[in-house]
């Protein structure tokens, strides 16, 4: 088979089927409320959240790696790029940039200006320690971990808490080897 | 220059522009979303009924929600008084919005009054969905139903929605229905129907009245004949068959 070319996240995104970001956005918007009633704890709110974004993460991969056509990545730079670049735009139809590179290149920081997830959204006083988009820390924990990569995914600016951007660290903990389901001398 | 590239920072969400509604996501990133929200609801609930209801409440926030957005965006402020009103609404500009498409079809129900239905050949919200068979009857359309029913309710007709799949001949997936019941009420919806008629017929009738003096209006052979109050016209003032003729 003829090596198939990686393309780009608009490419992708123009073939891929949409829905009204509306339809999304009030969708989210609901599964908020249910768990901030049903579970009424902040902390507890964030960690279903992330724990949600984990279980898309984890199928959400498969999508990204069978619809784009992105080559193995050579390192973790390389990665964010693409989650960045080609992700982010093929799911959501916003590009973030990376930035805030550390000194041994595992960690960085992702940077999106626009957020189809938070329109119309404010938070009250009583839910002021809330991740409102939490979800995508998981998906992207989760998909990294499918390809072999631990990762820690933190909220550093969040513009429902008045920051200017949406700034997610992402932090590689470790490469696991792939692990194969037998053994060679069975 | 200071300033400049900045993104301009909004302290209230009321003061930010409101969008025009053309900016999209990918339909797996809905699906996913949707998916997590009956996986979630799934492990909160005993019963299939629960879990329908479940659905239904969260698409009722969505439904509120939407109203109002509509309302202001597309329709200029301008609300909905008539029945068959608001389902055109619903079956047009609700479903176009948030699922790229009018229904399919409007019709009313042929057995009891005030009972619609919104036929759908695949809901979004089911593309990817399959239900097992010791679910029974569990439609992940009670979301779509508790939408519809959101607006309906917040437009002031308040109404029971449910969504239900109808197996069509020929075709492998069944079609999905979304039967919406109105409230009843002491038959409060066909009153206040007929309060509106009432009222034109009155206004008509002045207009009339000014025009060709006091006389009697004859339709189609049929004598009528009415108070020409305007404020609350009573509909018992106006017989029954008279009044079909003027709605």
């Amino acid at each position: 088979m003829a090596p198939l070319v990686p393309r780009s996240g608009d490419a992708v995104f123009a073939n891929v089927e949409r829905v009204n970001a509306e339809l999304f956005t009030l969708t989210y918007g609901a599964i908020v409320r249910q768990l901030l009633t049903d579970l009424e704890e902040v902390e507890e709110v964030n960690k279903q959240l992330d724990q949600m974004g984990y279980n898309i993460g984890i199928r959400l991969i498969d999508e990204f790696l069978a619809k784009s056509n992105v080559s193995r990545c050579v390192d973790f730079k390389e990665t964010t790029e693409v989650i960045a670049k080609v992700g982010f735009k093929m799911f959501l139809g916003v590009t973030a940039s990376v930035t805030n590179w550390d000194a041994d290149g595992t960690s960085c920081s992702l940077v999106l200006e626009d957020n189809p997830l938070v329109d119309f959204v404010e938070l009250p006083d009583t839910c002021q320690g809330l991740y409102y988009c939490n979800i995508l820390s998981g998906v992207i924990r989760g998909a990294l971990e499918m390809v072999s990569m631990k990762t820690e995914v933190n909220w550093v600016r969040d513009m429902l808490r008045g920051d200017d951007a949406y700034e997610l660290r992402v932090k590689l903990l470790k490469q696991v080897p792939e692990e194969y389901p037998y053994k060679d001398d069975e | 220059m200071i300033g400049v590239g900045k993104v301009k920072q909004y302290t209230n969400v009321l003061d930010k522009p409101l969008s025009k509604g053309k900016q999209e996501v990918s339909l797996s990133a809905f699906a996913f979303l949707f998916s997590e929200l009956v996986q979630y609801n799934q492990t909160q609930v005993d019963n299939i009924a629960e879990l329908e209801r479940r659905l239904e409440d969260a698409g009722y926030g969505v439904g509120v929600r939407v109203l109002e957005l509509l309302c202001h965006r597309d329709k200029g402020n301008r609300r909905e008084t008539r029945l068959l009103g608001i389902l055109s609404f619903v079956h047009s500009t609700v479903w176009k919005v948030l699922f790229g498409k009018v229904a399919d079809s409007l019709e009313k129900g042929t057995e009891h009054e005030d009972e619609y239905m919104i036929s759908e050949k695949e809901l979004l919200v089911n593309r990817f969905i399959s239900i097992p068979k010791d679910m029974g009857t569990f439609n992940c359309g009670a979301f779509v139903a508790g939408i519809v029913r959101g607006v309906l309710d917040s437009a002031g007709f308040p109404a029971t929605v449910s969504a239900h799949f109808v197996p069509m001949e020929g075709q492998q997936r069944p079609r999905t229905t979304i039967l919406i019941k109105f409230a009843e009420e002491d038959g409060n919806l066909a009153q206040r129907e007929r309060e509106i008629c009432a009222k034109n017929a009155a206004f008509m009738w002045i207009y009339f009245r000014r025009k060709c003096g006091p006389a009697l209006l004859s339709f189609q052979g049929r004598v009528v004949l009415f108070s020409a109050r305007t404020n609350g016209l009573s509909a018992a003032r106006m017989r029954e068959r008279d009044l079909h003729i003027m709605c």
